[in-house]
């Protein structure tokens, strides 16, 4: 038997793709209120007239396996891909030998990339254009095909970027949120994960609406910690006018704005100091604490820990203390963790507008 | 309720016959249009003319989630309207006059196709597309035909796979009420589906595939219950 332990452990990740999404659980942060629940409460810990705004980018099989020099290579596309139709540029990650269940530092570096150097994969190659001042193993490449044939080229190589804390490896149908739709992002935005029709219904029934906008969400972790600091990349985003509208119609009602995911407050704010306006854009923002929110009241996040970059963001919607007390309550509660895990939603206070105002 | 023009459709079979006659008039009204049909080449000269986009694929045999994921990027969103109007017959006979094949004749391999093409692939589609269309409040179309009720001879497996896809919707419609789900029987049209089934026939008395089109799509809003005929001929 073990020892008594003083301390929690680390916030333990969600491993079960399977796990039903009714037993998400959602830890409440409003204000400074803490409470338990599960997902189906959403509605009830919601007021109508607040609007969720999601992110509709379904995953991509970010991942291809191939070689440079001879040497096997992993590649992952990094900033995903937006509006341009599989583009011929891209921004893409090198990984060394070896597979996502090994550590990261364990693994191989890849074989330097330099400028024309040739990445080659089954059906389709890639050479090398620019490297990034970040770290050597970001380069910008360009595919030998574009459109239609680079879509089906990664579609039949490409796997799901995987997960060390998982046991299996997941299916591309795993990683895709019940409305995803354009193939925009590296990484699930999986805040939006457990969102069944049947609880966003639910949420429509309370007066509680939804609009989508569509983020290409990039990679979460590289490995590299000069990379990872660099994280997020900037990414595209599309927000279509009827969103940008509900949006706009729902602050002016005195309704909150809830962001879910961070893809999505990142998409919102970016576009806040672009004007306001619907349509393209990249997000370039980096939200924290002294980030002053323009268009998003409250945010539905999955469960983060102090230090990781998304913990960051959440201080533009609490303050330091109540986000350490929500960790807290989190891990000594058991939440899960990463993208197969709880949510968090966090508004800044009780009722109404909150703190802002 | 009347719903707004279709915004994005997502059509099988859309090269030539019906299907290329709803890409047509969906086009004429403003939709995007992405198209499916195996033959590449016949897909694009096809669709290039009306402006939709061409994605060639064999429904009987894909990744029915990176088919749709796809699709939506082509569309540039989420569909509105999905017509199911790829279909086979199954491999024929040698019989020139009458080439649909007797039960007693035909293969697992024949069989499986068969249901792979009218029924599995579209109902995987549905299920990979239905999220998505959702939101916009959807509709669904498939393809039916009378032989999905009638016990024509020769007419077994394509028959069957169609009488198993008209329940599929059914039940979809039971089960989502946010959607709608609708089977036309489009009746007889002149099409080479229908010159390779029955070659004999007087294609004076078939109808025109466009006028089909029309037809279906005037009665989107328009039809109760999950299955319509279309007498067009
Ligand atoms: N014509 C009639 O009298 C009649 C009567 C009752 C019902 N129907 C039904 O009406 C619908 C339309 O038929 P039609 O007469 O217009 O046929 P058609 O003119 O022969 O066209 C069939 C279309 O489907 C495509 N297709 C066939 N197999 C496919 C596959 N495995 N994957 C993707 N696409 C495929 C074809 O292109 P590729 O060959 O290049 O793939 C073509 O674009 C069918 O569902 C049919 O069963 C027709």
């Amino acid at each position: 038997m073990g020892m008594p332990i003083a301390h929690p452990p680390a916030l333990r990740p969600g491993t079960d793709p399977e796990r039903p999404l009714d037993a998400t659980r959602l830890l409440s942060v409003r204000g400074d209120t803490i409470a338990h629940r599960r997902i189906g409460a959403l509605p009830a810990e919601l007021t109508p007239g607040d609007l969720l705004v999601l992110n509709d980018a379904a995953t991509l099989p970010a991942s291809l396996r191939g070689e440079l020099r001879g040497e096997p290579i992993e590649v992952r596309i990094a900033a995903g891909v937006g509006p341009d139709d599989f583009p011929l540029d891209m921004w893409v990650v090198l990984f060394g030998a070896g597979d996502w269940r090994m550590d990261t530092d364990a693994r191989p570096a890849p074989p330097p990339a330099p400028e024309g150097a040739r990445l080659r994969f089954d059906g389709l190659e890639a050479t090398v254009t620019e490297r990034s001042s970040i770290s050597p193993r970001l380069v910008r490449v360009r595919w030998s095909c574009q459109g239609d044939a680079l879509a089906s080229a990664l579609y039949r190589l490409g796997a799901v970027v995987q997960y060390r804390h998982l046991h299996s490896a997941l299916s591309l149908a795993a990683v895709q949120t019940p409305y995803a739709a354009r193939p925009w992002a590296v990484e699930m935005p999986s805040t939006g994960r457990p969102l069944s029709w049947r609880l966003l219904d639910a949420l429509r029934n309370h007066g509680i609406d939804h609009a989508f906008l569509t983020h290409a969400a990039g990679l979460s972790a590289t490995g590299d910690p000069a990379l990872d600091r660099a994280l997020p990349l900037p990414e595209r985003y599309e927000i279509p006018a009827a969103t940008l509208t509900t949006v706009l119609e729902t602050r002016a009602r005195g309704g909150r704005v809830i962001a879910v995911g961070t893809t999505v407050a990142r998409a919102l704010e970016s576009a806040a100091l672009e004007g306001s306006r619907p349509g393209a854009g990249t997000a370039t923002l980096r939200i924290g604490p002294h980030h002053e929110r323009r268009l998003v009241d409250g945010i539905l996040t999955g469960i983060h820990a102090p230090g990781e970059s998304h913990f960051e963001l959440l201080g533009a919607f609490a303050t330091r203390q109540t986000l350490e007390r929500a960790h807290a309550a989190a891990l000594w509660g058991g939440y899960l963790a990463h993208e197969l895990g709880d949510l968090m939603l966090l508004l800044p206070s009780n009722d109404g507008r909150g703190l802002a105002e | 309720m009347t719903r707004p023009n279709p915004q994005r459709a997502l059509i099988t079979g859309a090269s030539r016959g019906l299907g290329l006659a709803l890409a047509t008039i969906l086009r004429e009204r403003g939709a995007q249009v992405v198209g499916i049909a195996r033959d590449e080449r016949r897909l694009h000269a096809a669709l290039a003319p009306i402006g939709a986009h061409p994605l060639a694929a064999d429904v009987g045999d894909t990744d029915a989630d990176a088919l749709v994921a796809r699709a939506s990027s082509l569309a540039g969103g989420p569909f509105d309207l999905f017509v199911h109007a790829a279909s086979t017959l199954g491999p024929l006979g040698d019989d020139s006059e009458d080439p649909m094949p007797r039960l007693a004749d035909v293969s697992a391999d024949a069989l499986q196709r068969t249901f792979a093409v009218n029924t599995l692939g579209p109902a995987l589609l549905v299920r990979a597309l239905h999220r998505t269309m959702r939101r916009e409040g959807g509709t669904v179309v498939v393809i039916s035909s009378d032989a999905a009720i009638e016990r024509y001879p020769g007419w077994g497996p394509y028959g069957a796979s169609k009488t198993a896809l008209d329940h599929l919707v059914g039940v979809w419609a039971a089960e989502d009420a946010a959607l709608r789900f609708l089977a036309f029987d489009p009746g007889e049209m002149d099409t080479a589906m229908h010159a390779a089934a029955m070659p004999t026939a007087d294609r004076d008395a078939l109808a025109d595939p466009g006028t089909v089109a029309a037809a279906i799509l005037a009665r989107l809003d328009a039809t109760s219950g999950t299955r319509a005929v279309i007498e067009a001929a």
